[in-house]
């Protein structure tokens, strides 16, 4: 029988290990997407869900029992991938700080994408849409994927990711130009 | 922007900001008043509304079908390493051991949880020790009805506010976010807390009331702080939470109504 979210994390509050690891089996893929979205790439995404059920975890004591489960880990989620992108942040920054504006070598590719009437529409826009979003930056995709998926205000992702407002708002212009070029094909159809 | 004319096309940017309702009200106005009659930007306006909706049907890529076993194998053992569920009281020091930075002695904070819970029943004895306290039998149901309703709501209202302040408190770093629906959250408490201590002052429950009163100015400050003032005012209001050992105190006196309406026998 399938037992409702709330009485599983009663259950993890209460120190049972087997209703802790049904939390992580019933949630995770859905919290993968949220950190791959912000993230970018699978191998971050899988570390940040990792640090989210820990964090999930020590915070067990504190949760609202009457507060829905997937809101909640989806906040913490959002925060360890904000976390997650400042550090990196910080480390590629102390490395080299084109690098963080260009993107990894992988995802430089420009986005140039072959003529509308080569693709079929539907699963080609969707591997379009996907080229398009690795390659943006990863200041570009976090600003941008926090402000269109989120919702957070632009103030609130300038706070985030330690940037000025004004920076802020061109992340996410230029996310949204490079995502107008890759896409220009399907926007109108 | 704002010294640009309606006459003038829009600019890419703020189509943007427009649709993520980030343009001021001025801007807006002239925004709007511009599509309102120019068919290229009404275009383009629709371009980019169209190209933003394809995104929200991005897929995400699945990880592999082994994800959830690997991530376990990596999570268990610290899951398994957690105590178990610890009696209050424990909880409540190692909830002034977040990161190292609110270590406090064991001893001290068992004097003030002790503290606190004489505080709380001095508090509610010498109510009914007062002139006040001769009530009628019927009255005196009446009374406790009310005061258990009141233990019952105080209750969850101290564990809601304790989420809000432990998320201040654990997200502390640089540029730590205070959400939109924080603020929500905090404003929602302040008025319920209102309703409360009102209710906690009528009753004659001295400790719970100032405890409101303290409560609902941290909740004040994080309900009025806004984006742009983020990290100063976060950080002071942080400082407050420490300095009155708000959290703990929320702990205690949370726990001890708690106790109280498990204990307490049936009004009626």
């Amino acid at each position: 029988m399938h037992e409702s979210d709330p009485l599983v994390v009663a259950r993890a509050r209460g120190g049972d290990t087997e209703a802790f690891r049904v939390l992580v089996e019933r949630h995770s893929r859905y919290l993968f997407a949220v950190a791959h979205r912000l993230v970018g790439n699978v191998e971050d995404a899988q570390d940040v869900v990792q640090e989210a059920w820990l964090k999930a975890h020590r915070q067990l004591a504190g949760f609202e029992s009457r507060a829905d489960v997937r809101t909640w880990l989806t906040r913490i989620t959002v925060n360890c991938a904000i976390d997650h992108i400042r550090g990196r942040r910080y480390r590629e920054l102390a490395h080299d700080p084109a690098d963080l504006q260009r993107g990894p070598l992988g995802e430089r590719a420009a986005v140039e994408a072959p003529p509308a009437d080569r693709l079929l529409f539907g699963l080609e826009m969707q591997q379009r849409l996907a080229s398009a979003l690795t390659s943006l930056t990863a200041l570009e995709r976090a600003a941008f994927m926090l402000r269109h998926v989120e919702g957070l205000s632009i103030d609130e992702i300038g706070t985030a990711l330690d940037l000025r407002t004004s920076a802020t708002k061109h992340c996410i212009f230029r996310a949204v130009r490079k995502m107008r070029v890759a896409l220009a094909s399907f926007a109108g159809a | 922007m704002s010294n640009r004319s309606v006459l003038d096309h829009v600019a890419e940017e703020d189509f943007v900001l427009d649709y993520y309702g980030e343009l001021d009200a001025s801007d807006r106005e002239r925004v709007r008043g511009h599509l309102a009659w120019c068919g290229s930007c009404q275009l383009a306006d629709q371009d980019l509304r169209a190209t933003l909706r394809l995104v929200d049907v991005a897929p995400a890529p699945e990880p592999p079908p082994s994800f959830e076993r690997e991530l376990w194998a990596r999570i268990e053992p610290h899951v398994a390493a957690g105590t178990p569920r610890a009696s209050w009281s424990e909880r409540l020091i190692g909830l002034l051991r977040v990161d190292g930075r609110h270590r406090i002695r064991v001893a001290w904070a068992t004097g003030m949880a002790a503290a606190l819970v004489a505080a709380f029943f001095v508090g509610r004895a010498g109510r009914t020790d007062g002139p006040g306290a001769v009530q009628t039998g019927a009255g005196a149901l009446a009374t406790a009805a009310r005061e258990r309703v009141l233990d019952a709501e105080v209750e969850q209202h101290f564990e809601r506010s304790q989420r809000v302040l432990s998320d201040l408190v654990n997200t502390e770093g640089p540029g730590t976010v205070m959400l939109a629906s924080d603020r929500a959250r905090a404003a929602d408490l302040v008025a319920a807390g209102r309703v409360y201590r009102r209710s906690a002052d009528a009753l004659g429950e001295a400790a719970t009331s100032e405890l409101l009163e303290d409560l609902e100015r941290v909740l004040l400050d994080v309900a009025n702080s806004t984006p742009d003032s983020a990290s100063d005012d976060l950080r002071d209001v942080r400082a407050r939470i420490d300095e009155q050992d708000l959290v703990f105190r929320l702990r205690v006196v949370g726990a001890e109504l708690q106790r109280r309406q498990r204990s307490a026998t049936p009004a009626f």
